[in-house]
């Protein structure tokens, strides 16, 4: 540098003839009003819709003259919410004037953990990570590159890195969340049970929730429906060994013993084959391999489940006839997190099988079969031809969703490099060092990349070992994807668009994309 | 004499994200110099600077030292940004809070707005102190000048300038601030 101490403290000292600083000093923060220019906006009502959990409520944004946020109310205009809105997506605009999410794009100076950034253009941050993605296509090849995408915002991402030629992606909500459930019920029914769950509360006679605690979680249509059904008098019966919310409300509360729920769900098979119970025509008309069931449930006694669930055999009996009863119009709620004990498959086929004997899949009462919406998709131009994933799904995993993917597959094959090298990652949204376990295993994987971005709202954990950080844009601040909402009595779709402008420069995927150098893809 | 307009310039300047330009009038002592000139820095300080200032090779070494320092103090760190520079945070702990909704109104009154190169909400304190510029620059009266300084920046002050001594990593920023609340005390004073 062109100063040392000496001369440094001589000039300091000479201070005072300095009284101008030098005039080519320039700040650009405030500019004069151009003339005409009018920067109050009146106060606006925006509808759009929540993202703070997958239901997707109807919002409606009250935006004052400044253009800020001032309340989000329900958007009375939404089929299943009819205006309500939960306390999570009433603090939405919380997230949006957060002090601590993501404001600038950054780029890594040090050592990956370290946590040091220094705050960059989006250009710069783009061409960074252009050059990475253009090195690793041509070192390793398009499949070497892994994405961890969640949310809707993500589809914009996700036609890129398609179009860019990576196999491999995935979300958590299949191997960390519903993955069990829906391999149960699609080995079953031959359909994975869908988001939301396909519960006919309206006509239900009878709900069951087992590993389910509607009320708590709010799901604030589905809480809705819940309670009407209650109201209407539909009866409920409540497996948990908690006495939770819903319990405090039901007819029957099983305290079951954690872990035991399939011996459980066996014995009530058990009781209702022997005693009649089941729904004959149905199982007639739409199963095979029913002999077989009730060769296999023969000794799943009550008797034999009460030693395992600490359930009294007489209330396991009563409670299965008390579904025959009501069959079909039994509400037996497949649940949705279930990635508990690693036998959850089983359990969510034994969940599936015992609705099938009660005759209430496709029935009233029942779980109803969706109907697609007749949105046609986008017209992407055709994607290149793939290489084979590598996170195992539909291989290794073979009944693993190629869809969702496998996300500690897609982990395992960055270490383990196999079936070929993963160098790359793309972290949408996802919160990769909490969500996924063994997160030692996930650094292990991280240290063999030699690209990590991330792409977020919020500073997680797995920004301290990011090369590139770029900040997404809140769902109150853009555009998405067209949603459709096929799970539901009457289907519908949605738009989201912006209650206010991105703040700061967060900015949304689309403009991520628009931006794109012709070169990455 | 304490020329205000300059001083305002010069502390506006060092809050904004460092650049070539910063790192210029830091090197060349500038900065220093004329803060010497007009509050004085005790000698004791003024080496300490000094030797920092030094250990650095390049301006290329300063720029990104203070870009790093800059980032993680004010802008985003893990789990919890450091000292955010706005008054929202410090009175309302938001961003965008009612602070911002009243400065830009007072920005608006006076015939000024963000300029659309800036994406920060009107009470990041870079913007506050360029205000201030403007206004005493153009021999604005003084009553709107002591009011926002009083109303807008050193009902904050204090807490942010904690934050800043107990986190920086540099000597810069604790300096900066340091002299910034005796400047700003000083005029409120009147």
């Amino acid at each position: 540098m062109n100063i040392n101490r000496r001369e440094f403290l001589k000039r300091t000292a000479l201070g005072t003839g300095a009284l101008m600083l030098a005039p080519n000093i320039k700040l650009h923060g405030l500019e004069k009003y151009p003339d005409g220019w009018r920067g109050a906006q009146r106060v606006e009502e925006i509808p759009s819709f929540c993202e703070i959990c997958f239901w997707r409520c109807g919002i409606l944004g009250n935006v004052d003259k400044h253009g800020k946020l001032l309340k989000i109310d329900g958007n009375p205009e939404h089929p299943l919410t009819h205006g309500r809105l939960c306390a999570r997506g009433n603090a939405g605009h919380k997230l949006l004037y957060d002090p601590d999410r993501l404001k600038y794009p950054l780029l890594r100076v040090g050592k990956r953990g370290e946590g040091s950034f220094k705050r960059v253009s989006w250009d710069e941050s783009l061409d960074f990570l252009g050059e990475k993605l253009t090195e690793i296509k041509e070192k390793y090849g398009a499949e070497s590159l892994g994405f961890f995408p969640h949310g809707i915002h993500a589809r914009f991402f996700s036609h890129l890195m398609k179009a860019y030629g990576t196999p491999n992606s995935a979300e958590p909500a299949f191997a960390q969340c519903r993955g069990p459930r829906d391999v149960g019920y699609r080995l079953t029914f031959g359909g994975a049970v869908g988001s939301p769950e396909p519960v006919d509360f309206q006509e239900t006679q009878m709900m069951v929730l087992i590993g389910t605690h509607i009320g708590e979680n709010v799901f604030t249509g589905q809480v809705l429906e819940f309670a009407e059904a209650l109201e209407r008098g539909a009866k409920l019966l409540v497996v948990d060994p908690r006495f939770s919310t819903p319990a405090s409300k039901a007819d029957w509360w099983l305290p079951i013993k954690p872990g035991t729920d399939t011996a459980l769900l066996l014995a009530w098979s058990h009781v209702l084959i022997n005693e009649n119970l089941y729904h004959r025509d149905y199982i007639r008309k739409y199963a095979t391999g029913f002999n077989r069931l009730k060769e296999h449930v023969k000794k799943f006694t009550p008797e034999w489940a009460e030693k395992i669930t600490e359930i009294p055999a007489a209330t396991i009996r009563e409670t299965a006839r008390a579904m025959g009863k009501y069959s079909p119009a039994v509400g037996l709620h497949p649940g949705r997190h279930v990635t508990w004990y690693g036998n959850d498959s089983q359990r969510a086929r034994a969940m599936a099988i015992l609705t099938a004997l009660l005759g209430a899949y496709g029935q009233p009462g029942g779980l109803y079969l969706p109907t697609s919406v007749p949105a046609p998709k986008f017209p992407s131009p055709a994607y290149p031809k793939r290489k084979p994933r590598a996170d195992g799904a539909g291989s290794l995993y073979p009944l693993g969703s190629t869809g969702l993917g496998v996300t500690n597959g897609l982990i395992d094959a960055t270490v383990e490099e196999d079936p070929y090298p993963i160098k790359g990652w793309i972290v949408y949204g996802q919160n990769v060092i909490q969500s996924i376990p063994c997160p030692e295993r996930t650094k292990e994987a991280i240290a063999k990349l030699d690209l990590l971005a991330v792409v977020d709202v919020m500073p997680m954990e797995q920004m301290l070992y990011a090369d590139v950080v770029l900040p997404e844009a809140t769902y109150l601040e853009r555009y998405d994807d067209l949603l459709t909402v096929k799970n539901a009595k009457t289907p519908f779709a949605a738009i989201r668009q912006p209650v206010v402008q991105p703040l700061l420069t967060a900015s949304p995927a689309g403009g991520l994309l628009k931006s794109c150098p012709g070169g990455w893809v | 004499m304490i020329h205000s307009p300059s001083l305002y310039k010069l502390f506006s300047k060092c809050f904004y994200y460092p650049d070539r330009e910063l790192v210029n009038i830091i090197s060349n002592g500038e900065v220093f110099a004329f803060l010497h000139g007009l509050q004085g820095i005790e000698k004791a300080k003024l080496n300490h600077l000094a030797v920092w200032i030094e250990d650095f090779k390049t301006e290329d070494e300063l720029l990104e030292k203070l870009q790093v320092e800059y980032t993680r103090l004010f802008v985003t760190a893990f789990p919890e940004v450091i000292a955010p520079p706005y008054k929202s945070y410090y009175l309302e702990n938001e961003l965008y809070g009612k602070a911002s909704g009243e400065i830009t109104e007072v920005y608006h009154e006076n015939e000024f707005k963000i300029s659309s190169e800036i994406k920060e909400p009107a009470d990041h304190l870079a913007l506050e102190l360029e205000f201030l510029y403007r206004i005493s620059e153009s021999g604005k009266p003084g009553s709107l000048e002591i009011e926002f300084i009083r109303k807008h920046i050193l009902s904050w002050l204090e807490k942010f300038s904690v934050r800043v001594d107990e986190h920086a990593s540099l000597p810069f920023y604790p300096f900066l601030v340091e002299k910034l609340n005796l400047f700003l005390s000083g005029k409120a004073a009147k």
